[in-house]
């Protein structure tokens, strides 16, 4: 059963590439606009992995993070957090809210794919 | 594929754009408004990131500047005013400007990015001096948006998972001990242990020590630890790369061991030894339990100085060692070297030398007919006929790494052209010289083009005759004798003969009333400055390109021959000797000279006399079981003097599948020519291709028999004389 | 969730206890009070995983775990069901197969990892 993988991003053309590399690579795909967006999608069907923008409007990548950790049935999914910044505070804050790793943007296919194959197994 | 997240951004960035304008717009109503404030920094790092990602990198700079700035902003560091809002509408603006000039619909000043980008940089040091605390913002500044940045870059991810078996790589001890609650951020060790054997030969053990009892463990917690012993060719950073994200959260040791690398012996070490080095054991504990002489790991155990665990993970190590040390030894057995093409030159060449002196001790031990030297001589020829192929052998590749290379060009050339084409191939293990292979590319790149631009048809027109839409270029290798045939072979629409004959009448290459065979009228299309093309496409028909090719098959010493039905497609074939270094040939005499002419292109020999020459009335024509072929008297071409003998030699040879007669004194026989070039000096002199060293140390001049024959039909054509002279 | 499940038989002399579905992280507690439950009422376990259809590194440590005490106890466990695809690929990957077991004298669940 192919895994699935929720990208939550503000960023159209961002959401897309990362579906269609995942997609390409086997994965099925929930795609989700904004932290709300996706905090909502997560609880009503069940996701192996998520990979979130931190900046969104409505609810920011930290505290979608932080919901989904919340979650019984998300407490241990792998997270990922795609970040502008490769500052160690923005992915310490991102550690401290329960994610499990980070993307540094701008990335390739390939980069996204070594990501996923790493924490997904 | 990019391209299409490309325009995708860009439809996503005007939205942005829009949106940018309108919360700015509002933003100069209400300042106060962080909301506001809050999408017009969103908008701006949607702008950087999505940029970044899909190429766009100058926008991804200027926005990171306007960004920063709004950090700031955002932070309250700060305050909107007028000066802001203008100078983030003027960034928007040229933003757009940007976005368009990537259209094609417009232009951008480099000029004003930088002069909004100072604008800003004042404006935010300005407000920086007058709050000395904030240090978010210069830390922002100096930070860069570039890809070097990256922590996890794509290169490296990448090349790190290339584990080559082949080469032996170091050997690692690693031990992963993560904190109790990994499990907590989502880390699945296991894919991290996956990811490590992803790097080379890696054994793993778990180590279960420090799990508790029942009641005491709590179940989500993590109590394994692992010992790793890696063999890799992709060096520690890729190893600390596996781990990045879990740095902080694990104890990781990664130190570098010596496998048994052949100083002893290529013997792997014992277990104790390992216990010992990894510091699980002392010296002196081993040398006690030593003179006991059980299995030393159940005596260990026994003795409580090692726990089961250790020793299980020494053990895996010095399994892993075994293996390893065996895995080499079977590699070196069915290894193959890799030697610099240099050397196999030199080879070749010597190898060449030594057939060159093997034909002078054959020819000395025949003149001396003494019965050992010529058993002895005997010898020394097959000897060296055997060395000759398999020097020559050893610089052989498959012609397949060139075919593949084609299926690129189809694919790219079709979608080019607005045309489906198909690319089959055959025979891609067919071996030749390496030399060879190498210079036959670009021809064979020609001749493929050639055939998708002329030969198929549009889609729609092969729909319309009934063809399939797809159209298909066959290319097959086959060897044949001592040359391999190449035929390209398309199922276009072939070549239009009364096209061809109008542009080669049009362009001066032949009288209007000439007449020509089919075969003939093919052939013009190698002629230089040939091109039937409509219309100048960025493919082909540009005027060079058939005779280009033409000539690059001769310097191969190769031949090239075009079949053509009209509707049906063309098949050109292409002959090409093997090797470069040796051919087998033919030796004639013409006075005192002596030449030689490639055997692989000579149909036979006739006899010329007198009677036949008189007979001819004064044209060079013979007539060969009733058919004429028309014949080049290499004694005049050559302006050799002396008797002419009662009977010549014609060496019927057969040049892009028509027949041309080569008139000689004497035909002498066989001969394994080692072909030397001529030197710069007399490297264009027209027909005349190379020499060599016969077996009585004189030289021999190789003849140029396709340049030979083109210059006599050119000399033909320019006499406007009679077209009958290379009717086949 | 009906994920995972725990089942008790009485077999001649000890207890059947057949793990159906997940043994993995999400389930942890359960399998944990589950299993000292079945510790604490037998002297014979026989453990049934063939009914599993996907284990983790906690659903490892749990019967590591299990596999000690009853060791510790002078009990008995007998594990059956552990050598079908899904357990062999995973202790293989996490690196369980061993050459001694890890509790002395006796064998591990695991299985060695042999030569």
């Amino acid at each position: 059963m192919a895994k699935v993988i929720m990208t939550a991003d503000d960023s159209a053309s961002i959401r897309q590439m990362v579906c269609f590399t995942l997609k390409e690579s086997g994965y099925e795909v929930v795609e989700a606009v904004d932290g709300k967006d996706a905090l909502q999608k997560i609880g009503s069907r069940s996701v192996d992995m998520l990979i979130t923008d931190l900046n969104m409007p409505n609810l920011d990548g930290l505290g979608l993070i932080r919901g989904v950790r919340a979650m019984p049935a998300c407490k241990f999914i792998p997270i990922i957090m795609l970040t502008t910044e490769s500052h160690d505070t923005k992915k310490q804050e991102g550690k401290d809210a329960g994610a499990t790793g980070w993307i540094v943007k701008p990335f390739k296919p390939e980069q996204l794919l070594a990501v996923v194959k790493k924490v997904l197994g | 594929m990019i391209d299409k997240f490309r325009e995708s951004f860009k439809e996503e960035a005007s939205e942005l754009l829009a949106e940018l304008e309108t919360a700015l717009l509002d933003l100069e109503a209400s300042p106060e408004d962080t909301e506001l404030i809050g999408r017009v920094f969103r908008a701006m790092h949607t702008l950087k990131g999505s940029g970044a990602m899909f190429g766009f990198d100058d926008i991804a700079t200027f926005t990171h500047e306007v960004e920063t700035v709004f950090d700031l902003v955002r932070n309250g560091v700060i305050p909107v005013s007028r000066e802001l809002i203008n100078l983030t509408l003027a960034a928007r603006d040229q933003v757009k400007g940007m976005l368009q000039a990537d259209e094609g619909t417009g232009t951008w000043d480099s000029a004003v990015t930088t002069e909004i980008t100072v604008s800003l940089k004042k404006l935010a040091a300005g407000s920086i001096q007058a709050d000395v605390n904030c240090q978010t913002g210069t830390e922002v500044t100096n930070s860069q948006v570039s890809s070097s940045e990256s922590t996890l870059s794509g290169d490296e991810l990448t090349t790190a998972k290339q584990f080559d078996p082949s080469s032996e790589g170091v050997t690692y001890r690693i031990r992963f001990a993560p904190v109790e609650n990994i499990f907590m951020n989502g880390t699945n060790p296991v894919s991290l242990l996956n990811e490590l054997r992803g790097l080379g030969h890696c054994c793993v053990v778990a180590q279960t020590r420090n799990i508790p009892s029942l009641t005491k463990i709590n179940p989500e917690s993590c109590y394994l630890f692992w010992d790793v012993v890696l063999t890799t060719t992709c060096g520690i950073n890729a190893i600390q790369d596996v781990f990045i994200f879990v740095e902080d959260d694990c104890e990781l040791k990664i130190e570098q061991m010596q496998v048994g690398t052949g100083d002893i012996s290529g013997d792997y070490r014992k277990l104790g030894e390992i216990l010992v080095e990894r510091g699980d054991l002392s010296t002196e504990d081993l040398g006690k339990t030593l003179s006991g002489m059980k299995r030393i790991g159940e005596v260990l155990v026994e003795s409580g100085l090692v726990t089961p665990d250790r020793i299980n993970s020494a053990l895996t190590e010095q399994n892993h060692a075994k293996l390893l040390i065996k895995e080499r030894q079977s590699q070196e057995v069915a290894a193959s070297i890799r030697v610099p093409a240099e050397k196999l030159d030199i080879l070749v060449n010597l190898v060449g030398e030594l057939v060159t002196v093997q034909a002078r001790l054959s020819q000395t031990a025949a003149l001396k007919n003494e019965s050992i030297l010529t058993s002895i001589a005997e010898e020394v020829e097959r000897l060296t006929g055997e060395l000759r192929d398999n020097a020559l052998n050893i610089r052989m590749l498959p012609i397949g790494s060139t075919f593949s290379k084609f299926q690129r060009l189809v694919r790219d050339l079709s979608n080019e052209l607005g045309k489906e084409v198909e690319m089959t191939t055959e025979g891609a293990e067919t071996e030749l010289d390496k030399t060879v292979i190498e210079r036959l590319s670009d021809p064979l790149v020609h001749l493929i083009r050639n055939s998708i631009d002329h030969g198929v048809e549009l889609p729609e027109i092969r729909t319309a005759a009934g063809k399939d839409r797809k159209g298909t270029v066959h290319l097959t290798a086959v060897h044949s004798g001592d040359s391999v045939l190449i035929t390209i072979k398309d199922d276009g629409a072939g070549l239009d003969k009364d096209a061809i004959r109008r542009k080669a009448v049009e362009k001066g290459l032949i009288q209007e009333n000439a007449e020509m065979s089919e075969k003939e009228i093919y052939s013009l299309i190698f002629a230089p400055g040939f091109s039937t093309a409509q219309k100048v496409t960025s493919v082909s028909g540009r005027g060079v390109g058939m005779d280009v090719v033409k000539r690059a098959i001769d310097a191969l010493r190769g031949t090239i021959e075009l079949s053509s039905k009209r509707g049906n497609g063309t098949t050109i074939t292409v002959r090409i000797p093997l090797t470069l270094a040796i051919i087998e040939s033919l030796l004639v005499k013409i006075g005192d000279d002596r030449f030689v002419l490639p055997l692989s292109i000579v149909d036979e020999c006739v006899e010329l006399s007198r009677t036949d020459i008189a007979n001819a009335h004064g044209r060079n024509l013979a007539s060969v079981r009733g058919r004429l072929i028309p014949y080049i008297p290499l004694r005049e071409r050559f302006r050799v003097t002396g008797e002419v003998p009662d009977i010549q030699q014609i060496v019927i040879t057969r040049i892009d599948g028509i027949q041309v007669g080569f008139v000689v004194d004497h035909v002498i026989g066989e001969h394994q020519t080692v072909i030397k070039s001529l030197g710069k000096m007399y490297k264009n002199i027209e027909g005349i291709s190379g020499a060599t060293i016969l077996g009585d140390g004189d030289v021999a001049l190789i003849l140029d028999i396709q340049q030979l024959a083109r210059r006599e039909e050119l000399a033909e054509r320019l006499a406007g004389g009679h077209r009958e002279l290379l009717a086949a | 969730m009906a994920d995972f499940k725990v089942m008790q038989a009485n077999g001649n002399e000890s207890r059947v206890v057949t793990i159906c579905g997940k043994l993995t992280i999400p389930h942890a507690q359960d399998i944990k009070v589950a299993l000292i439950e079945v510790l604490a009422m037998t002297k014979h376990i026989e453990l049934d995983l063939k009914e599993v259809t996907d284990v983790d590194l906690t659903g490892i440590q749990l019967l590591c775990a299990l596999h000690r005490d009853t060791v510790n106890l002078k009990k008995k466990l007998s594990v059956s069901g552990n050598s079908n695809e899904l357990f062999s690929d995973f202790s293989a990957a996490s690196g369980f197969p061993r050459h001694i077991g890890c509790v002395a004298g006796e064998q591990c669940i695991w299985g060695g990892g042999g030569n």
